[in-house]
This record gives structure tokens, C-alpha cells and sequence, in this order.
């Protein structure tokens, strides 16, 4: 299911021009003005289920965004440690 | 035999106790050490890792994948894809909630007396004795004025100016720091989560427990349950490793959670009409208040003040609920430069929800596609009338203690509304779908009670039709509470292990 969720929103990033500024190009191809116009439009999308995976793949851009020391400074914020992924074992 | 983990050599691990526990949130843990401590062998089996402070992450990101059961993306199926929070390791949710701590409310014994026969007096008693109990296990105490932080401060100053009774929230936490860090899980080790006291005394009274260790089915003979199998799950690579069988002599207790709980069952081929049914929630949204002077949310308790003043005549609670930086840049609307722009205000920002006791009856049920439980569920009008009541509340009390604007969230209102235009909040829509929510209490989904075909679980948590076989979770809790749950779980775990000792 997240690997789904997480495909569909690129997907939809990467190919919805064409749905949010009628463009027929990739995300790739846009200058950065149409880019943030496509996000702002992706986001504010009148389809839930776009809508959606847009605020899918902004909770994933999250998470990641914020945990960066240098993003966490520009808020007056200690960097994080690093997350140690480790678990008891017997 | 005490701990055994992840192993993909060695062989089957086989084991042979008095009572299996299945899962060790706030049930399991209980039900399991109350057993211990009753003396008899205990064995506790949960899917997740077993993280001690030192391990825990401290960012959100590490937060959803090492501790929230699949990166915390079971979604609502309905109108609606709404997250349904839960968390998948040793201590379960007990290790990323807020640790609050709220005794059962006497109205609930009574609802569960007249719509499913079974509580009244007579349970409220045992149930708030046991609820003496683990409060003096846990020191659970009133947040402290100096891990307080300014957003619980502005709530509390809030109610004030409005005229409504809240309170300081009482919780399993000693000497907190106010570090802002409950959700990841607090590594300053203040948080009295279940990993750090039930399980270990589980151990030292001779007790084993499984982790990485997923149940796919129970075991029966005939119709009595003996036991649960399944194979170790390593927690990062999901990589399935040996098999494990852990064998009942007298009972197998299931408390893996309302998702979980009914879809164990269903994968060990019990049946019952009910099971998956009556599934519950509260569902919560926030209005996030923006002020002139600095708020510094992710200073102070998480959560550490509440009131239930509106949790009868209105259905829903109030909460601080302070959010970190990267879930509050999710919760603004918008992207890019324009999201950019919003964010720069979090220093500025307090977060503040509701938690509505919805009326809305889901159910769960099994996927097509993997192991992961399918919850279907969808809020009515009339709970959708107590989302804009709450936001309305909400917005109010923001702008009594000076907020400039409140990000309502609701799709179709501006981005910010002053306080001159509240009255948009009359017209907010109640369509689902405009709503961003999230599900944290479950209730359900194998529910206790006294009509055979209603409920799942006799009045004592024996699932109908099976010998030794008991629920202990909030999958056996017939109607939501209207409060936080953990409190009611853990007293009515320690009820079912004295029924079980004395069986």
C-alpha cells in the first residue's frame, strides 16, 4: 500500500501538468514559475483522490525536508541525531 | 528463556507456557505481567522490534518506520483516506502516545448496560480499583507548570476567558523536559511506556518474550485455542526468518488492537457475524492558531491540557497537541514557494485539536492484497456537525488569547481566517472529503457483550464458540469512550488476567 501510494504520487507529480496547467509536458520540462503553479494546483486539486495523493507525497517530502539540519537551523532548531534504527536483541 | 528476537537460522523456536499473549500495547503488556505476577508462565508475542530508549529516532521520518505498525499507512476506506494510527513494537502505542492517563468515565458502564448487557456498577468498581492500581505502577502525575510550554499555557488561558472547565492532563510521564518529543518517543526515558516496566518485570518473573515475531494464525484443537504460530519478521527488510510455535496450556490472549485483534482471528478461520464489526473511532482534527509573539510548539509536553467539558452535550474533547516541524509542513495547505512562505510562521504557531466520539460504525476486514487489515469506515452528518462545532470552539478560543489567524485546514475556506471572519466557519462544508483527519482511538471490531450475535466476546472476553480463547485490547470495547482509551484498556486487562487466574 505505501509503495503503491508512494508510485501513484510521483506519478501524479511527475505527469499531472496535464491535468492542473493543460501542459503536455513532464514536470521535468517546466520551468520553476509553472513548476510551483502545477504543486499549488496539485494541492488545492477539486478531486479528493488527487488531492490526496498530493498531500501523500507532501507528508513524504516532509518528513524528509524537515529532519535536515540546515532547514532545521534556518528555525533556530539543534539538528537531530541520527535516527539509529537499531532494536533490542536477545 | 527470555527475549528472542529475529532469526533466520537455528530453527523452529517451540515453546510450551500457561497463557500466550498476542500483541503488547496497553492489553497485552497488562494482561501478560498481571499473569506473571499471578504466577503463572507467560509468553508475549508482538510483530514489532523491541526499541529501548537508546534506539529510538528522533525524527518523524525514523518515527514512522521504525515504530508506526507499516509506516503508519493503513488509510480509512469510505469516502474518505484517512491514516489509522498505530504503532508496531514491543510497549505498542503506549511507547509514541502522549501518555495520557483519563479514568473511564461512569456513563460508559452504564451505556455498555443498556445497549450490550453487560458493566453497571459492578464492573466501574473493579475497573477503577485496577485503574488505582496502574496509576501508582506508573506515577502517573498532572504535567508539570515547567514542562508546560506556551501553547498548553494559551489553551489553558483559553478555557479561561471563555468560560469552560479543562485541565492540566494527567500522565504516565515523571519529571518531564518538556522536550516536545512524545510521538518518536521519549529518549530522555521520563515516559513510563510499557517497554520500559511491564515487559521487563514480565522477564525477571520468568516470563518469555517474542519480538519480530508476527502471528499468522492461532492454533486450535477442536474448538479450544492451544497456541499461536507464525514466523519472525526482520524489522527493516520485512525478511521472514524461522518459524515460531508457542503452545497454550491454558489460554491464548489476543491483544493485538481493534485492527489487528479481529483480523487474527479471521485469519485462524473463527467465525463469527460480528467479527470485523462495530469497528469505532474518535477522529481528530486541528486548528492550528497563529500569534504575534513566539509559541515554540515543540517546547513543552505534547499534549498537556484537555477538557472534556463538551464530551456529553457536544461529542468531542479538546487537546493540545503540539506537532513537529515536518508534520506541520504536511498540514499547510499549498506547495512550493507559497508553502515555504507559510511555514516560516511555525515559531508563531499552537496546534490544538478534537477528538470527535464519533457515531459512525466501520468494520474491518481482510485485504486482498497482503496482511494489512482493511478498515472501512466513513462519519455521518451528524459527526461531521461536531468537526465544525470543535473547529469553531477551537478558532474561538485561539483568537480569545490573541491569536491574529487560525488554518482551519478545511478545504474550500481561505488559508487563514482572522478574527473577523469566524462566521466562515458557519459554512464550513461537511462533506468528509474537505476534512484532513487522522484515527488514534479505535474501538472494536470484536466486541465484548451479552447477545450472541451482536458480540464477538462473551462479557469476560472469551471469544463465543472457542474455549481458551480471550480478547484484551480495544478490539473487545463495545463504544468509544469519549475519552482517551489507554486508562480503560490496561484496568480491563488487569480485570480479564484476575478471571483468568481464577478460572
Amino acid at each position: 500500500m505505501l509503495r503503491l501510494g508512494l508510485w501513484a504520487s510521483v506519478v501524479l507529480y511527475h505527469l499531472g501538468p496535464l491535468l492542473t496547467l493543460y501542459i503536455p509536458l513532464p514536470v521535468l520540462l517546466l520551468p520553476r514559475r509553472l513548476r510551483e503553479r502545477h504543486l499549488e494546483k496539485l494541492c488545492g486539486h477539486p478531486w479528493y483522490p488527487v488531492r490526496s495523493l498530493a498531500f501523500n507525497l507532501k507528508m513524504i517530502a516532509g518528513l524528509c525536508w524537515g529532519r535536515d539540519p540546515a532547514v532545521r537551523a534556518c528555525f533556530g532548531m539543534t539538528a537531530l541525531p541520527l535516527d539509529p534504527g537499531t532494536s533490542r536483541q536477545p | 528463556m527470555s527475549h528472542l528476537s529475529y532469526r533466520d537460522d537455528g530453527g523452529p523456536v517451540s515453546l510450551s507456557v500457561d497463557y500466550v499473549v498476542v500483541g503488547s500495547g496497553a492489553g497485552g503488556a497488562t494482561v501478560a505481567v498481571s499473569l506473571a505476577r499471578g504466577g503463572a508462565s507467560v509468553a508475549l508475542v508482538e510483530a514489532g522490534p523491541w526499541r529501548d530508549p537508546v534506539d529510538y529516532p528522533s525524527s518523524m521520518y525514523g518515527a514512522m518506520r521504525d515504530m508506526m505498525d507499516n509506516w503508519s499507512t493503513t488509510l480509512t476506506r469510505g469516502r474518505v483516506f484517512w491514516p489509522v494510527v498505530q504503532a508496531s513494537l514491543v510497549g505498542g502505542t503506549t511507547v509514541i502516545n502522549s501518555a495520557i492517563v483519563v479514568r473511564t468515565p461512569g456513563d460508559v458502564f452504564e451505556l455498555w448496560q443498556r445497549e450490550h448487557g453487560f458493566g453497571g456498577d459492578g464492573l466501574a468498581e473493579r475497573v477503577w480499583a485496577k485503574q488505582d492500581e496502574v496509576e501508582r505502577e506508573l506515577a502517573v502525575q498532572p504535567t508539570g507548570a515547567a514542562s508546560m510550554g506556551r501553547s498548553n499555557e494559551l489553551a489553558i488561558a483559553a478555557a479561561a476567558r471563555i468560560g469552560f472547565e479543562g485541565h492540566v492532563i494527567r500522565r504516565n510521564v515523571t519529571d518531564c523536559l518538556g522536550r516536545g518529543q512524545c510521538l518518536q518517543g521519549c529518549t530522555s526515558e521520563r515516559k513510563r511506556s510499557l517497554n520500559l516496566n511491564y515487559v521487563p518485570e514480565l522477564i525477571a518473573r520468568g516470563g518469555t518474550v517474542l519480538s519480530c515475531a508476527p502471528v499468522s494464525r492461532v492454533l486450535f484443537e477442536g474448538k479450544r485455542a492451544v497456541g499461536v504460530i507464525g514466523r519472525f519478521r526482520a524489522p527493516v527488510t520485512r525478511r521472514l526468518g524461522e518459524r515460531f510455535e508457542v503452545r497454550a496450556r491454558k489460554a491464548v490472549v489476543i491483544a493485538a488492537s481493534a485492527t489487528r485483534t479481529p483480523l487474527l482471528l479471521m485469519n485462524s478461520g473463527v467465525k463469527h457475524p460480528a467479527l470485523g464489526g462495530y469497528f469505532r473511532a474518535h477522529p481528530g482534527v486541528g486548528v492550528i492558531g497563529i500569534y504575534d509573539d513566539v509559541v515554540r510548539m515543540d517546547f513543552g509536553a505534547t499534549q498537556g491540557w484537555a477538557s472534556t467539558a463538551f464530551r456529553e452535550s457536544n461529542g468531542f474533547k479538546i487537546e493540545t497537541l503540539s506537532l513537529p516541524l515536518e508534520l506541520v509542513a504536511s498540514r499547510l495547505s499549498g506547495g512550493g514557494a507559497s508553502l515555504m512562505q507559510r511555514i516560516e510562521s511555525f515559531d508563531h504557531m499552537a496546534h490544538w485539536v478534537i477528538a470527535v466520539r464519533a457515531d459512525a460504525v466501520g468494520r474491518v476486514s481482510r485485504s486482498w492484497f497482503g496482511d494489512d487489515p482493511v478498515v472501512h469506515y466513513s462519519l455521518g452528518r451528524r459527526d461531521m456537525e461536531r468537526f465544525r462545532d470543535g473547529v469553531k470552539l477551537l478558532a474561538r478560543m485561539h483568537f480569545e488569547v490573541g491569536a491574529k489567524a487560525i488554518v482551519s485546514g478545511v478545504y474550500g475556506l481561505p488559508y487563514t481566517i482572522g478574527p473577523d471572519q469566524l462566521h466562515l466557519l458557519d459554512q464550513v462544508p461537511l462533506e468528509p472529503r474537505a476534512w484532513t483527519s487522522i484515527l488514534s482511538h479505535l474501538f472494536g471490531g470484536s466486541v465484548m457483550g451479552v447477545d450472541p450475535q451482536r458480540s464477538v466476546c462473551d462479557p469476560m472476553g472469551r471469544v463465543r464458540g472457542y474455549d481458551g480463547l480471550i480478547v484484551a485490547c480495544a478490539a473487545a470495547l463495545p463504544t468509544t469512550l469519549g475519552v482517551n482509551p489507554q486508562h480503560t484498556i490496561m484496568a480491563l486487562a488487569k480485570v480479564r488476567a484476575d478471571e483468568l487466574l481464577a478460572a
